[in-house]
């Protein structure tokens, strides 16, 4: 038998087999067989030798997955694709945030205490009343934050505008700043606790050392009064 | 040129591993049925014998555990055959047995044949089965993977560690040797 030429056909003869191929592909491929003895009489050997390879024993899918490692980002608590779709939970985000101000309120008690006995101002014209826990804005940088509690939160060092109470406040709209009351973590949206629980991440990448400018700041504090 | 159309496959598996990845544990349910039996039949073909089943969960765990590592560059199948062909080829250099094609008993029912039917039948796959033992250990897994699992060249280089003309070669080198083997 002549060998055929079209060498292209031959070696698209398993693809076809093993329905590789694109409808049009499949077609053309099936005229040339039908016409070429050699590539009829190669592709009839090739079903042969497929049929007799050896079979291969039942294979238990779930034993195997159950045997996998879980994957690093796996939520185990959360399996329902809606649920990871929304993102965490409002409780999970709570419990985020409370770990994180908890850190943050040891923070808060070496400035903290300075910016409360300073504080005379009405807790309605503040954005933050808490002793407890940390005022945080939108972009944390060391000489941004103000860990204070009485004090709101400026997003950069030049806007930090004394009030005439020497409280500090918040130049930024109070959309870009986070404020909590005491326990005021179950108050907030999941929104501002996903934007909380950044800031507050942000400032635990902070240099443990106290900030230049929040020292800055209390030596100009203490001047105004 | 005629050519494979793998991409929706490759594009459902890339999707499969992202959803694992995010924590959809169903996802490896469908990775692990989609390959699982190709796996079972490659190593089938290559002369395991005994204990497929842990080699093809061997294969997985080893790949889960390493998906972060997955590139994407080939498809999911080719990697879990590279795999598992390592773990093959780790078996038998610590078992440091030969390498042997003991037919394993077919589990289809049988047929409504007549006796001399099925002798025929059953020599002609014989001497199949012979033609394709008789081969060289890398013309055997060239022409296994692209007979049985239809892999591109470029695919079957990939799990054999070779290039894709050397892949060409072989194929073309053992068909014509399994034709020859069957004439004589």
């Amino acid at each position: 038998m002549t060998e055929c030429l079209n060498e292209a056909a031959r070696e698209a003869l398993p693809d076809l087999l093993n329905g590789r191929l694109g409808e049009a592909d499949r077609a053309t491929l099936i005229e040339h067989v039908e016409a070429c003895a050699f590539c009829s009489a190669e592709l009839a050997l090739l079903k042969e030798v497929r049929r007799t390879m050896p079979l291969a024993p039942q294979v238990d899918v779930a034993r195997i997955v159950a045997a996998l490692p879980a994957p690093a980002a796996s939520f185990s608590a959360q399996p329902d694709r809606a649920r990871r779709d929304r993102g965490e939970s409002s409780m999970r985000l709570r419990g985020r945030a409370i770990a994180a101000s908890a850190m943050a309120a040891v923070i808060t008690l070496v400035a903290g205490s300075v910016f409360f006995a300073r504080s005379g101002t009405d807790p309605r014209d503040e954005p933050v009343r808490t002793a407890s826990v940390p005022v945080v804005s939108e972009t944390a940088s060391p000489s941004a934050a103000e860990i204070g509690t009485d004090s709101a939160v400026q997003a950069t060092p030049n806007r930090v505008a004394a009030s005439p109470s020497g409280v500090v406040s918040a130049a930024r709209k109070p959309a870009s700043v986070i404020t909590l009351a005491t326990g005021g973590v179950h108050d907030l949206s999941d929104e501002h606790l996903e934007t909380l629980i950044a800031e507050l991440e942000a400032m635990e990448s902070l240099p443990s050392a106290e900030p230049e400018a929040l020292l800055m700041d209390i030596d100009s504090l203490g001047d105004r009064e | 040129m005629i050519s494979g159309n793998r991409g929706e496959s490759d594009d459902t598996d890339r999707m499969l591993v992202g959803r694992w990845k995010a924590g959809d544990s169903r996802a490896a349910t469908e990775l692990v049925t989609r390959h699982a039996a190709a796996l079972a039949r490659f190593a089938a073909s290559s002369g395991e014998r005994s204990e497929i089943d842990e080699l093809v969960q061997d294969t997985f765990v080893r790949a889960f555990s390493s998906l972060d590592s997955f590139r994407g560059d080939a498809s999911l199948r080719t990697w879990l055959f590279t795999i598992a062909r390592r773990l093959m080829l780790d078996r038998r250099r610590a078992e440091r047995r030969q390498w042997s094609m003991v037919p394993i008993e077919s589990a289809e029912p049988s047929t409504s044949y007549n006796a001399l039917d099925s002798l025929l039948a059953a020599e002609a796959e014989t001497q199949v089965r012979r033609a394709v033992e008789a081969l060289s250990p890398m013309q055997r897994e060239v022409f296994t993977l692209r007979v049985e699992q239809g892999m591109s060249y470029k695919d079957i280089a990939e799990v054999l560690g070779s290039t894709e003309g050397a892949a060409r070669v072989h194929y073309h080198n053992a068909i014509r040797a399994v034709k020859e083997f069957l004439d004589d």
